[in-house]
């Protein structure tokens, strides 16, 4: 069984009780983040990046040159108005700092707002009240667009790890992926997800979940067979090889999501059919 | 040069408005934050350096201070098309956000109307002044011609007072083909150029110097003023109908307001704005095919032929057409 990477809360004990492992720290305060990130790269394991859990809007979020080299992953509820946004852009875009924002349609645009300006972004989205036309316009945007921008996750991650021979799990973005993270709790006990660890659904502590593999993790790991054994409607979904039935609506209908994913999946296909255009050889060459 | 209009909605009503059918008849929409990114896209792949904000009255809009700074941010300058009324708290934004901005990033330039000439309410004069007391350094002095006995001098007083910047926008209020707005007659520009150069020793004495902009013909000056208003200029002297690309809230496309009822597009059939350029040059010169210039004389003159000057605006020869002739141009 590979090492998984831990998202931690913060906790120095915490942190040195592992040894060789790369971590995610979690902070709640600006004022935590060098201290965090310097707890972890002094002790055995290296850093995956501090993730500062904001309450604050973007703009109200005191970037420090501090910060400077630290990779971070700022979660906030919102951006601000741009006016504000514009006084921290000098700073924010100095770091090594991804923003993540959930999807509702005013972080959708503010997303690609600040891609625009230099700003790496990823937007989350999860099932429910999930606008899939917005959300696809800004997909367009993330792999589509003319003129420089930030990247833009999951879209950017999916571009980089898609297959199209083989389905993935682009969860990883996010860093929900269970055969990749378990996100801790003080105690040490794993969640296979950030809400399941949110909502203290946990599966074990992680001595006994490492020991042998879990069958509770690679149950979610194959989670998305069910939708074959079940012959559930996302089975037979042009997009599942991209959403692995993980926005299966309730009332089993697939709506936009549907739509959306097999345009990215199409996407795809008319990029990398560029992309072997454009590789092809014009002149020989020895 | 692109123009964006970020809302049709305007706190005056003046008499030559060349822009009012247009603002009349469009939906009451905002540029939204999606078109202004998608907008800024497109100007920056096609390798534009400025933007111009218009309206109506480009400050009413709600996000009026995030789009400047956002284009600023996207490495735009930016040029607001103004008339300086505004609430005090919208003035408050502007000092606030914008105040730190170079004055080469930022240009306003203030349509102003002499009151003595242009009936005004007192409180929305009393607005620009604010607006300029403010803002002056940022802004330069407009002036729209639309009547022969036009009179300049109160806007030395503004540039001297406020501190504008010394060069004086001057327009023709151009006719919009179709309507009854007030503008210069192709037959009262010798008139108007006679008077204004009467300004020459004020224009001089305050060091303001002024550029034409569209629509005045090269032949009604003479050599001596050709040569003041080169040298005045910097060697930037142009005769040429410039017909800006227009860009609404709702992406629609067309070259300058007077003729915004004429082969309207979607920017979203373009790639890019010389893509639109050339589209619009296309039909300036189906217009031109129809009637060269503004004068019988524009037909066979050599400053037309070598294109330094145009002969007029086209809304000037599309309104010599009748109705009849303007549906047959628009291609419906």
């Amino acid at each position: 069984m590979s090492l998984r990477k831990l998202i931690c809360p913060y906790d120095p004990s915490l942190i040195g009780d592992f040894c060789n492992r790369e971590i995610a720290v979690q902070v709640d305060s600006p004022s935590l983040v060098c201290e965090a990130a310097g707890a972890v790269v002094n002790s055995a394991n290296s850093l995956l990046c501090v993730i500062l859990d904001s309450v604050d809007p973007v703009c109200a979020v005191s970037f420090e040159d501090q910060w400077k080299g630290i990779p971070i992953l700022l979660m906030a509820p919102s951006v601000g108005e741009f006016r504000n946004v514009a006084s921290v852009l000098p700073s924010l875009k100095k770091l090594n700092l991804r923003v993540c924002l959930p999807a509702s349609n005013d972080n959708i645009r503010d997303v690609r707002i600040l891609s625009s300006v230099g700003v790496h972004c990823s937007i989350m989205f999860e099932g429910g009240n999930v606008d899939w036309d917005a959300l696809s316009d800004l997909m367009t945007y993330a792999l589509l667009a003319r003129v420089f921008h930030a990247t833009i996750d999951p879209f950017d991650y999916i571009s980089r790890h898609y297959n199209s021979l083989t389905h993935l799990n682009w969860g990883g973005a996010f860093l929900d992926d269970p055969e990749k993270y378990f996100h801790l709790d003080k105690e040490k006990n794993v969640a296979l997800s950030s809400s399941e660890a949110l909502a203290k659904q946990f599966i074990g502590r992680i001595d006994d979940v490492e020991k042998t593999e879990s069958p509770e993790v690679q149950r979610r790991c194959d989670a998305w067979s069910l939708n074959f054994l079940e012959n559930r409607v996302c089975a037979t979904c042009d997009g599942f090889k991209l959403c692995m039935g993980r926005f299966l609506p309730k009332n089993g209908k697939a709506d936009g999501c549907s739509a959306f994913f097999s345009e990215m999946i199409e996407i795809f296909g008319d990029l990398k059919a560029v992309k072997e255009k454009s590789s092809k050889e014009e002149v020989w060459r020895l | 040069m692109a123009n964006i209009l970020l809302t049709s909605k305007c706190t005056r009503s003046c008499p030559y408005c060349f822009a009012e059918r247009e603002m009349t008849d469009s939906p009451d929409e905002v540029m939204s934050w999606e078109n202004l990114v998608y907008l800024a896209d497109f100007l920056a792949a096609s390798g534009e350096k400025s933007v111009s904000l218009l309206g109506g009255e480009p400050t009413l809009h709600p996000h009026f201070v995030d789009y400047v700074l956002y284009l600023v941010e996207r490495n735009f300058n930016v040029n607001v098309f103004t008339n300086g009324i505004m609430s005090p708290s919208r003035l408050t934004e502007l000092k606030d956000y914008l105040g730190a901005l170079s004055a080469d990033r930022l240009r306003f330039v203030c349509n102003l109307n002499n009151p003595r000439q242009t009936e005004e309410p007192e409180s929305q004069t009393k607005k620009i002044h604010e607006f300029l007391s403010a803002m002056g350094s940022w802004t330069q002095p407009g002036f729209n011609i639309y009547r022969v006995d036009f009179d300049l001098e109160f806007i030395f007083e503004f540039v001297q007072r406020y501190g504008m910047k010394r060069r004086l926008r001057l327009g023709l209020a151009h006719p919009v083909p179709g309507t009854s707005s007030m503008h210069i007659k192709p037959q009262e520009m010798g008139e108007v150029i006679e008077r204004l150069f009467s300004y020459r020793p004020l224009l001089e004495r305050f060091q303001l110097d002024f550029g034409p902009d569209c629509g005045f013909p090269i032949c009604k000056f003479t050599d001596e003023q050709l040569g003041w208003l080169y040298r005045s200029g910097g060697g930037d002297l142009r005769f040429e109908c410039n017909s800006a690309i227009d860009i609404t809230p709702d992406m629609s496309v067309y070259a300058c307001f007077p003729l915004s009822k004429l082969y309207r597009k979607s920017i979203f059939e373009f790639d890019n704005i010389g893509q639109i350029a050339e589209f619009y040059s296309g039909i300036h010169k189906k217009i031109r095919k129809e009637v060269p210039g503004i004068y019988p004389e524009c037909d066979g003159c050599i400053q037309m032929s070598k294109g330094i000057c145009s002969g007029g605006g086209s809304c000037q020869l599309v309104n010599r057409f009748t109705d009849e002739d303007i549906v047959r141009l628009s291609g419906n």
